[in-house]
């Protein structure tokens, strides 16, 4: 009986974890307060960033762990995808969880990315962009406004994707 | 070299018998049914005799091989009774997480009467982890259970996902309608590899305004609802099987604060 019920618990864990990713790769219009907060951190080298030096870019702000599986998975696709819009106004930003420059440069080794990380050691950016679970993605307009919000893993470099960024691109 | 092997054995055997002696001792568990309004039977089961402080534990999952019938045991030798409410067979649901939530407040509340009208504890604690911790709010929320008097004393929440739906990127989390109806202490532990960290002050800010002093606290190490992974991490694992410490631990806390 007890196998039974810790079967049907674990199959319950995998359908619902599944319910969720079909329900969370979904871009949707964001609704709050447009103005995007500053984001002021430097990456894993030191090397210090602003967002605001991405203005004129339409720009993907991802916030992301490495405990968090879905953005191992999704990570190569963000590759893929900063490929596929080299030469157009766009850039990919990551911000990682306050985790430590060893848990992300172990990451990194496994999962290599062509895109800034940066390091939130506080979680004072992660609370200024209302951030509560991972991956949470922003999509922002050339101009800085928040556009679009995504909760979960999608395939980045879809065509349905690069079709909408290159709409943003173009307005 | 006889009488050596002759002590050895008896040795052996009297290990043998004490060790099932305290197996049994602390597998010791009784089962009751509460009947609701003719209508719904909610199976409890109870580990240890009665004690001066006793837990009502709403676990999605319940049975011999679940870590928190183990987590009770180990609980029990530290002095505890332990209650387990079957929420969910009553209504012929399954563990899911999401089903738990399902449970009528109603329910919740008339179990938390019962056990509080019939057990001879002197203190009880409400414990729950991850979705399971709906019932908990749905629970302390009820007005009859605030008196003063009563021997409920709180609620220790273990990663709890009281959420409506999961937070989209941007916005403020929004919570289950009880949340912050209650007047009890309430001591929520967070994993610190988890999102959900950083809403702790929005989630004790939300849960103290009718009157709960709520108090947070990061596990190291872990992710949320560690101890319900199937895939755990080996500090995760370690953590899960030191589980009776941390609840015994953080239950010391409710007399400071």
């Amino acid at each position: 009986m007890g196998f039974y019920r810790q079967l049907i618990f674990c199959l319950s864990l995998v359908l619902l974890g599944q319910q969720v990713q079909a329900a969370a790769g979904q871009l949707k219009e964001y609704w709050g307060d447009m103005t995007s907060p500053e984001i002021e951190l430097p990456d894993l080298l030191g090397r210090h960033h602003s967002l605001t030096d991405y203005r004129g870019n339409v720009v993907l702000v991802q916030f992301w762990a490495t405990y968090c599986t879905p953005c191992r998975t999704e990570m190569p696709t963000m590759n893929r995808l900063a490929k596929k819009m080299q030469g157009k106004p766009f850039k990919i930003v990551t911000v990682n969880m306050a985790e430590s420059h060893g848990q992300v440069r172990q990451f990194l080794q496994e999962v290599p990315v062509d895109f800034p990380v940066l390091m939130d050691s506080d979680g004072s950016a992660l609370v200024r962009w209302k951030v509560f679970a991972a991956p949470a993605n922003f999509i922002l307009d050339k101009q800085g406004k928040i556009i679009f919000t995504l909760y979960g893993a999608i395939e980045w470099d879809s065509d349905e994707m690069v079709s909408r960024l290159n709409a943003l691109i173009e307005e | 070299m006889q009488a050596l092997a002759f002590h050895r054995s008896l040795a052996y055997c009297v290990s043998v018998l004490l060790l099932a002696t305290l197996a049994f001792t602390a597998r010791a568990e009784s089962r009751s049914i509460l009947e609701i309004n003719d209508e719904i039977e909610i199976d409890i089961v109870t580990f240890g005799e009665p004690a001066k402080t006793g837990i009502i534990w709403f676990a999605c999952r319940q049975g011999e091989d679940a870590i928190e019938f183990e987590t009770a045991r180990r609980l029990v030798s530290r002095g505890y009774q332990i209650y387990f409410p079957d929420m969910l067979s009553a209504h012929f649901l399954s563990s899911l997480p999401s089903n738990i939530a399902r449970i009528p407040a109603a329910e919740v509340v008339a179990v938390i009467r019962h056990i509080i009208d019939t057990s001879s504890t002197e203190r009880l604690f409400l414990l729950a982890g991850a979705r399971a911790a709906v019932p908990v709010i749905r629970g302390l929320a009820d007005k009859n259970l605030q008196q003063r008097d009563s021997k409920l004393k709180g609620a220790l929440l273990i990663t709890p996902r009281i959420y409506k739906t999961t937070p989209d990127p941007g916005s403020e989390p929004v919570y289950i309608d009880e949340t912050g109806l209650s007047v009890h202490p309430i001591l929520v532990l967070e994993g610190e590899r988890t999102p959900n960290r950083w809403g702790l002050p929005h989630l004790a800010a939300t849960l103290e305004k009718s009157g709960s002093r709520v108090q947070t606290d990061l596990i190291d190490g872990v992710r949320g609802y560690f101890y319900l992974r199937d895939n755990q991490t080996p500090a995760e694992m370690e953590l899960t099987r030191q589980l009776d410490s941390l609840i015994h631990d953080n239950l010391q806390k409710f007399g400071a604060f």
